[in-house]
């Protein structure tokens, strides 16, 4: 199948050439879906649609400033599309779950959620593995199989949805995920999101704060081990007046991992009365590991307060120390320390089974990787 | 409580706005051709070797793209820029010996003044060469060296040849590959083993001639053990043409030495600055960078330390104030290349009257800087929606036995600031200056004393309520 090798914008303002932050390259193989297979639980209420979306995307892409103009088309002509509509009013505690499993060795979903004005609801999707091998005939040239996922979320006025996106895929597969939203007036959307496997995982998120009194959230918790090589993009843009957004992101590195993360919070004029606050924090468990990270504050707005915050240590030795002179291995008192410095965005999912899924992927990691004195 | 506009007035630039006859000893043809390099090469009566490297930096420069990021430079033609005036006289070391002209120049900027009252030496520049150079008795005896640049070229060869140009190649970007083409005038330091310099030295830079670039070059070199403190300030009356200045600064910090690098840049709103700074810092050395930006249309600076020595340390500390046709582009990188090495920013913006204000930055702890420690502070007022300002840092960390942080806040003044401080007796005005005041102040405070005398006129602060 032809592949579409693309550059992906990946800084709102570039910077020195020579960190290799502007940009990504990206590849997309469209139209091998015909395997793929996506579900939905969804509590009852919500519409679940596959093939054509119940509501077609109007107005504005808030994806387009995460993919170049061709990377868009390709996902237009051959994703898979599905839909979920929350109705107007809806309010549930349950989060739909839904699950994709590409069938082939490359597929593209397209999922479109509409939360309607009013109403409260959490959807977590979760991206497996293929269960199939790839095809005969395949050979090493053609590089480890890229999923790709476009989201795209329509929070309505004074709406609430949690969004979570979540995979820990093995080291033979990787994915890209783009995910844009744009909430309205006293709407609020936060997205939580789970980066435990995947050889080579690229997520850019860009969320649009419309309307006035509009809230944005990212979450996120990511893993780096073995040769894993993560990429993040994630901006929160403040057009409404009297906006507020948060970023927050605790990440654990391990073997020779490799990870960028990149958060900008953007005030546009306009945005008066809008607050936005970043804050990354990392625990390196590997010399071996790389840690870039930029946080981007972007202002054009007098009338607003941003702040960003960054920092990057290992594990304090007195407090291993301590655990370790309580009986504890060394193995455990790391783990303990990782889990704890991540917990406050895994609290966060909604969804339990995802939450302990989580605890237990980072305890393995920290378990097979060890900690290097 | 009725929000009431804050107002900051201009930099106060009718001091530096006087201009002189476009007189000179000499001038090139504008734009930049092997004949011109080699023509400043032979007016210099420079070594083969100079204009050897001279030619080669024109090579890279033809070849070497503009950047693709940061402010635009659309305005800046190099078909148009003269890249060397050489003023009449020649250097000299007696104030009464300057053409008159250029020392009234001087006189109404307080140089000589600063140099009679605290300061151990000067350099003044009057566009592409130093015409005056000066330097206390008793440091002579110590063995301090403090020169111009092509004195340096000529009696220190041997040091000059081995590290000119070698902290800031001409392949590093397109500016330098200029710098390295064109480079005129500025100041050679030494200050050997052991020697402390008690006052500061001074090097002053004046672009009069209108279309005109300057690309002086300063080299320091501070020896095991010793420590100095050098000032530098600049200015230009502004033309309605564009004046071009991409100096480069390359400072040898060596085992246990100290050296404080105080800038305050004040050129005119006409002048693209675009200047390379760079730092090597051995075992157990301190840089210290003083950076106060002011004046310019567009600035690109970053004061870069390279931490090569266990135990060595870089500070910066610096604050710019971009107002109405200003795009000023500043902030630091420093690289942790060794262990236990230290780092500190404290940067501190004001962006008003549709003034553009971006902080960039960049810290690399490589991996064998264990134990390395890293934290930033950077705080940015915006005085109106017409301005912006951004913040661009960029950690890149490689090993786990590092301590980095950083932090960043943008903002207006605080209404809860100043209501507090009303209640505590200060009128809107009183507290609205006190706070701004507050938050220049710990830059202003690392400012040299006799600069700072100077350097506070320029910004005259000034609140007053009016509406919208």
């Amino acid at each position: 199948m032809p592949k579409l090798e693309m550059t992906l914008p990946r800084m709102p303002v570039r910077t020195w050439e020579r960190l290799g932050i502007n940009d990504t390259d990206a590849v997309i193989e469209t139209g091998r879906n015909a395997a793929s297979v996506a579900t939905a639980d969804a509590p009852a209420g919500m519409i679940w649609r596959a093939g054509e979306a119940p509501f077609a995307w109007t107005g504005e892409d808030p994806c387009a400033a995460l993919l170049p103009p061709e990377g868009g088309a390709a996902l237009d002509g051959g994703a898979a599309r599905y839909a979920l509509d929350i109705p107007a009013g809806f309010a549930g505690e349950t989060p739909a779950v839904v699950t994709l499993r590409p069938g082939e060795r490359s597929a593209a979903f397209d999922l479109l959620v509409r939360a309607g004005k009013g109403s409260r609801a959490a959807v977590a999707v979760r991206l497996l593995p293929p269960e199939e091998k790839a095809p005969a005939g395949d050979s090493a040239e053609q590089g480890v199989p890229r999923h790709w996922l476009r989201v795209r979320a329509d929070v309505g006025a004074s709406a609430s949805l949690t969004l979570v996106l979540a995979q820990s895929l093995p080291d033979s597969v990787s994915h890209t995920a783009a995910a844009g939203a744009v909430v309205g007036e006293d709407g609020e959307l936060k997205v939580v999101l789970a980066e435990l496997g995947g050889a080579a995982p690229q997520t850019g998120v860009n969320l649009v704060l419309a309307g006035e009194r509009a809230r944005g959230a990212v979450d996120a918790v990511y893993l780096g081990e073995g040769e894993r090589s993560l990429d993040f993009a994630l901006r929160i843009e403040h057009r409404g007046r009297k906006t507020l957004s948060a970023i927050r992101a605790r990440g654990v590195l391990l073997g020779n991992a490799r990870k960028i993360f990149r958060d900008t919070l953007d005030f546009l004029p306009g945005s008066s009365g809008s607050k936005g606050r970043e804050d990354e924090r990392v625990l390196m468990l590997s010399p071996a590991a790389r840690n870039i990270s930029v946080p981007v504050l972007l202002c054009g707005e007098d009338d607003m307060e941003g702040e960003h915050a960054a920092s990057s240590g290992r594990p304090d030795e007195k407090t291993l120390f301590y655990l370790m002179s309580r009986g504890l291995s060394e193995t455990r008192a790391v783990q303990l320390l990782a889990q704890a410095a991540v917990a406050e965005v895994v609290e966060s999912i909604p969804d339990g089974e995802l939450r302990q899924s989580v605890r237990e992927r980072l305890d393995a990691a920290i378990r097979e990787g060890g900690r290097t004195a | 409580m009725e929000k009431r506009k804050t107002q900051i007035d201009d930099i106060d630039r009718e001091r530096f706005d006087f201009r002189d006859a476009d007189t000179n000893n000499f001038k090139t043809g504008r734009g930049l051709t092997p004949d011109i390099i080699t023509e400043i090469s032979v007016k210099k009566n420079e070594p083969v070797w100079m204009l050897q490297r001279r030619l080669k930096a024109l090579d890279i420069y033809n070849r070497t793209p503009l950047p693709a990021w940061g402010p635009p430079l659309d305005e800046l033609n190099m078909d148009d820029i003269v890249t060397y005036v050489r003023p009449d006289g020649g250097m000299k070391s007696d104030w009464n010996e300057v053409p008159e002209y250029i020392k009234n120049t001087f006189e109404r900027l307080g140089i000589p003044q600063a140099e009679r009252q605290s300061l151990a030496g000067v350099g003044a520049q009057y566009d592409s060469e130093v015409v005056y150079h000066n330097m206390r008795e008793e440091l002579l005896r110590q063995g301090v060296v403090y020169t111009d640049m092509e004195t340096a070229v000529r009696d220190y060869g041997d040091i000059v040849r081995r590290l000119f140009m070698k902290l800031v190649p001409p392949t590093d970007h397109k500016f330098a590959a200029l710098h390295g083409a064109v480079w005129s005038g500025g100041s050679f330091v030494y200050v050997p083993e052991g020697v402390k310099v008690e006052y500061p030295l001074q090097s002053y830079f004046r672009l009069n001639a209108p279309g005109a670039g300057q690309f002086e070059h300063t080299l320091i070199v501070v020896e095991k053990n010793a420590s100095v403190h050098f000032i530098e300030g600049c200015s230009a009356p502004k033309y309605n043409v564009v004046n071009l200045h991409a100096g480069c600064v390359e400072l040898y910090v060596r085992e246990g030495a100290t050296l404080r690098y105080s800038t305050i840049e004040n050129w005119s709103k006409n002048m693209m600055n675009l200047n390379t700074k760079r730092a090597l810092v051995e075992k157990n050395g301190a840089i210290e960078w003083i950076s106060g930006t002011f004046g310019s249309h567009t600035t690109m600076l970053y004061p870069t330390s390279i931490l090569k020595g266990e135990g060595a340390r870089s500070t910066f500390t610096g604050i710019s104030l971009a107002a109405a046709g200003q795009n000023l582009d500043t902030g630091t990188k420093v690289v942790h290349a060794a262990p236990r090495t230290t780092s500190t920013i404290s940067s501190r913006s004001i962006a008003k009257d549709g003034g553009i204000s971006v902080y960039r930055s960049a810290v690399d702890i490589l991996p064998g800087a264990v134990d390395a420690k890293s934290s930033a502070v950077c705080e940015s007022l915006m005085l109106d929606r017409q301005s912006r300002t951004d913040t661009i840092p960029a950690l890149d960390i490689r090993t786990d036995r590092a301590d980095v942080g950083h932090e960043a806040r943008i903002g207006r003044i605080s209404d809860g600031a100043v209501f507090y401080l009303m209640t505590r007796g200060l009128t809107e005005e009183q507290a609205k200056a006190m706070i701004v005041r507050g938050f220049a102040e710990p830059i202003a405070k690392e400012l040299p004393l006799e600069y700072a005398v100077e350097m506070n006129r320029l910004i005259s602060l000034e609140l007053e309520g009016t509406n919208g």
